[in-house]
């Protein structure tokens, strides 16, 4: 878990207010990126926004600008920073002798500035847990949780909202995959990200519909426009799963064409099956490989670029899931995995096991012109997953293959920021269109459909001295035509949950149509009460979710659970209120940011046992047994909780943080604990600064302690098996620079505990993979 | 080449990639149900003759909503009190998903060291119940794969007493793991002791008879 603390700006600059804007006289804002060394010191310098006449004076104060550095758990790291200079004209009728002019300037902690309770991993916390996955690394966020598969991946939680009510934006692109499966882990390689950007709470008004929880913003990182070939590489080893990983990526700037920039990227993994302390975990070995790479052209206010991503994932299924009765279940969870003593810790990936390939293309521009900025994306993704049962040898190929394709456009248009004379108004509109078609092939579970889905939104942002206010609003829809077959609309229509008066049903198929629409609105504010010092921001927002096709057509048993699972047809899209609260105090040597949040959904849909009058679950019989049918289910549901982290003695030799999560999520007619609820949790983690050793400089220990608590508000009904106890893990780990090269072991689990985590589908037939060593090398050149 | 001659043909290849859509076709699991199980078909042929009974149980749709017929099986006795009868069991898997519906016993017979199947019940008594002093029937391997492991898509049975109670029909689909046969002695036995999460492999079936000895 990390402290991460932007630089800050110790003193003023003074600007010199161009000559040659004189004439207009008008006042500008501009943004400039600074890297910021470990002492302070500026490293380099990126005009980033802002009117071009503005550009030669807003390099020059910048690079003489001095900083506090960043600091990431007390320890001074290289960091980047977007400074902002505001040019207003001098009070002077001497055009050929501008004076130094009035001027503000101050760096924007992007996360401090931000209304709603945001956190960025840069790319420092991104190298530090390089061949990790998206889950695995945004963990170390508070409020964020990452909820193991059976494989060797885990998807994200934030705020105890799983991944079909969080956005993932890559590059500014919605990510589309088959995200509501609980073992399919998103399809994001963090390689190809400089910063990864986590938004706990709502953010509908901006990014529309199905950003209840919250969002996940990757940006890989711009282009470079510096001539010459630049790169950098990481190594890692990690000795649970004896998995290799390597990565590359280089960025060149032809000399004679300093307008195209070329970039190229990949990296690679092998795992091993892992090893929960007292067994292997048989065939959770996985393979992975991303490439991508771009092309950049600019010239004048005018930036395109065209880039392409393919992120691949063959992952073995856990050989201790089986279809099982519930009576077989819980007698599993007893007794263990029945074959475990003959399981290897090797490469091979066997039957069940998934292979995933996700590719995405952007196109996109931006051109400034002097009344703002325009942006334009478009993007196709194609999601490819395979899901390869356990079947008996003679039966090949996929049992369920789902290839989801999806063609989408934003443009946002970002007018100049207004003086207001109290203060400045600075916002965007846009609009977002998108097409999508799903194709599923494979045992009856889930439908084929098309959609066209688009919204329209407008932000602004009122800054006065001590107080920025925000509001925002958005429309969104979507319609969607979903296609049975007609064995499956038989199927539906045999229980009545379908009929020909909702769908047209043809020769090949079933045509079921349906449209949703939902408005999101927003409004936050955050008060600058004691400068450099306290800060306070809230926001109240309303926004929806349209329910996805398989909460309305799913019809199957889950491959995953012991279940017999039926979507629910006339389904309502949900609407989420939220008030969220978060205050940040920043003292010499105590930070503390907590943030309070609560939230009503109605119409939330919930997967849930199907009971009858008496309360108790129905069952379904089927030819491998009598399962229970599980239905999704509209009910009104309240989230709230806390979280946020202590850092303490920031800087010094040794230094501390305290970081921890606490979230509530209960049906609010029954009173009873939603599912899949985190548990409550603390960590701990103590660094220790070392004088140079030999040839390695700034050498540092950090020790570190993890506890969850066990998760005692939940239905017991609706779980599949009650909730495991808590647990506690120890961490240690060194990092230290061998020249340009940074070098890091950690070692997680040092105790080889063996533990059940609540979120981990793996909890229901096994223990979470024990003790292991991780050792990282990365050098930029 | 300039940066729109670039990007021209890149977006015709966007567009023209996807212009074909396969959304409104179904191939209503032609490729994928192979395989599949949705009848059982015990047969059973009394020892010393007569005619053969068949009792099914079958899920057509695979959707839940099965039809299981009573198993009605008479003794050799033909006075007030109970003779014994000897069965012989034949087994029979078809999938009725595929039309016309594909018989799956080949599948099963073909790969012996992947499956077994186990009688249980509250009518059974069967090295997968070991004793049961309430058993109607009692069961027994007659067939094994060529490394002298039960299978049971053949048995012998022999009613012990008149009465009715339940007959659970499993299939065990005992899948290689690590390259290595899971199938191993005495996995009836261990059903036995620790019921079938003590084993490994999934369910192919497990389906419930009604069976009344009269």
């Amino acid at each position: 878990m990390t402290a991460l603390v932007a630089p800050r700006i110790k003193h003023q600059v003074p600007l010199q207010y161009p000559g040659e804007a004189l004439e207009e006289g008008e006042d500008a804002k501009v943004s400039v990126l600074v890297r910021v060394g470990t002492e302070g010191q500026v490293l380099g310098i990126d005009f980033e926004s802002g009117p071009q006449v503005f550009k030669s004076a807003a390099l020059q104060a910048a690079s003489h600008l001095e900083f506090v550095p960043a600091s990431k758990n007390g320890r001074p790291i290289e960091a980047t920073t977007r400074v902002w200079f505001h040019f207003t004209p001098p009070v002077t009728s001497d055009v050929s002798s501008p004076s130094g002019a009035a001027m503000v300037v101050h760096a924007a902690d992007v996360d401090r500035e931000s209304i709603q309770a945001q956190t960025t991993l840069q790319q420092d916390d991104l190298d530090a847990q390089s061949g990790e996955g998206l889950a695995e690394i945004l963990k170390g966020v508070p409020g964020v949780y990452a909820a193991p598969t059976t494989m060797d991946s885990a998807k994200p939680i934030i705020r105890g909202h799983q991944e079909r009510r969080l956005l993932v934006l890559f590059d500014g692109v919605r990510h589309e995959g088959q995200n509501w499966g609980p073992d399919h882990p998103t399809e994001i390689d963090p390689f190809s990200a400089a910063s990864i950007a986590v938004i706990r709470g709502p953010a509908g008004s901006r990014y529309g519909a199905d950003a209840i929880g919250g969002v996940i913003l990757v940006k890989p990182p711009p282009l470079s426009r510096e001539p010459g070939l630049q790169g950098r590489a990481l190594a890692a080893f990690e000795s649970n799963g004896m998995r290799p990983y390597g990565a590359i990526r280089l960025d060149a700037v032809p000399k004679a064409h300093p307008q195209w920039s070329f970039r190229l990227e990949g990296n690679g993994s092998l795992g091993a099956s892992l090893r929960a302390p007292e067994y292997v975990l048989g065939n959770t070995a996985s393979r992975s490989w991303n490439l991508g790479g771009a092309v950049g052209y600019h010239v004048g206010r005018t930036n395109l670029e065209v880039s392409w991503h393919h992120n691949d994932l063959k992952s073995g299924s856990f050989y201790g899931v089986s279809s099982a009765t519930p009576a077989e279940f819980l007698e599993q969870l007893e007794l263990g995995p029945a074959n475990a003593s003959s399981w290897e810790a090797d490469y091979a990936i066997d039957r069940a096991y998934q292979h995933a390939a996700h590719d995405i293309g952007i196109l996109k521009g931006a051109r400034s012109e002097s009344w703002g900025k325009i942006e334009a994306r478009y993007a196709f993704q194609r999601n490819h997953r395979r899901e390869y049962s356990q079947v008996r040898s003679t039966v090949g190929g996929p049992q369920y293959s789902f290839v989801l394709r999806t063609h989408s456009l934003d443009v946002h248009l970002a007018p100049k920021e207004r003086d207001l004379g109290v203060g400045s108004l600075q916002g965007g509109l846009g609009f977002q269109a998108s097409f999508q078609e799903n194709i599923y092939r494979g045992y009856s579970l889930l439908p084929n459909y098309r959609s066209f889905g688009g919204g329209v939104y407008w932000v602004e942002r009122l800054t006065l001295r001590r107080v920025d206010i925000e509001a925002g609003a958005r429309m969104d829809g979507l319609h969607r035509s979903t296609y049975l077959s007609l064995a499956d609309f038989g199927r539906h229509e045999r229980r009545e949950t379908l009929g020909e008066e909702v769908c047209e049903v043809g020769e090949a198929n079933a045509r079921c149509p349906d449209s949703f629409r939902a408005g999101s609105v927003s409004l936050g504010a955050q008060l600058h009460a004691i400068p450099q010092t306290l800060d306070i921001k809230g926001e109240l927002s309303s926004t929806g979710r349209f329910p996805d096709a398989d909460e309305l057509f799913l019809i199957g048993s889950a491959p995953s659970f012991p279940v017999f699972a039926l979507g629910t047809p006339d389904l309502d899209a949900e609407r989420a209120w939220t008030g969220t609260l978060t205050t940040t105090l920043m003292l010499g040597w105590v930070r503390i940011e907590a943030s309070a949040f609560a939230q009503r959904i109605q119409d939330y849909v919930y997967f849930s046992p199907d009971l009858n009058q008496s309360g108790d679950p129905r069952y379904e019989v089927t030819i491998q047994g009598t399962w229970p049918r599980y239905t999704y289910e509209a009910v009104d549901a309240n989230f709230y909780g806390i979280d946020g982290g202590v850092s303490l003695l920031s800087g010094h030799l040794v230094s501390m943080e305290l970081q921890g999560g606490l979230v509530r999520g209960v049906d609010a007619d029954s009173g009873l604990g939603l599912i899949g609820i985190p548990a409550d949790n603390l960590s701990l983690t103590v660094l220790g600064r070392l004088p140079p050793l030999g040839p390695f400089s700034s050498p540092e220990l950090e020790f570190g302690t993890q506890w969850v608590a066990e998760q005692t508000r939940v239905d017991s009904i609706a779980d599949f098996a009650p909730a495991p106890d808590s647990y506690a893990l120890l961490n240690a780990g060194a990092n230290a620079q061998l020249g340009p090269t940074q070098v890091s072991v950690q070692c997680r689990n040092i105790l080889n505990a063996a533990y059940r985590d609540y979120n981990s589908l793996l909890r229901y037939y096994a223990d979470q993979p024990g003790r292991s060593v991780h050792v990282r090398v990365g050098v930029d050149f | 080449m300039t940066f729109p001659r670039l990007l021209a043909p890149l977006t015709l290849l966007a567009l023209f990639g996807t212009a074909c859509s396969d959304v409104e076709e179904h191939d209503d699991g032609h490729d994928h149900n192979h395989g599949q199980i949705t009848t059982l078909v015990l047969k059973f042929t009394p020892e010393g003759g007569g005619d053969t009974l068949s009792f099914t149980w079958a899920d057509p749709e695979a959707d839940g909503s099965p039809i299981a017929d009573d198993i009605l099986l008479p003794d050799a006795s033909d006075h007030d009190d109970h003779d014994a009868q000897v069965y012989t069991v034949d087994i029979e898997l078809w999938n009725e998903l595929e039309d016309p519906a594909e018989e799956v016993t080949p599948d099963v017979s073909g790969l012996p060291d992947e499956h077994q199947f186990f009688y249980t019940g509250s009518a059974v008594e069967s090295p997968a119940t070991g004793a049961n002093d309430a058993a109607l029937i009692i069961q027994e391997y007659t067939d094994e794969d060529p490394d002298g492991l039960p299978i049971g898509l053949n048995g012998r049975f022999e009613t012990l007493a008149w009465g009715s109670g339940e007959l659970v029909v499993s299939l065990r689909h005992l899948a290689y793991e690590d390259g290595e046969p899971t199938k191993r002695e005495g996995l009836a036995e261990s059903v036995a002791e620790g019921g079938f999460a003590s084993i490994p492999g999934d369910n192919d079936i497990q389906a419930t008879f009604n069976i009344e000895v009269e």
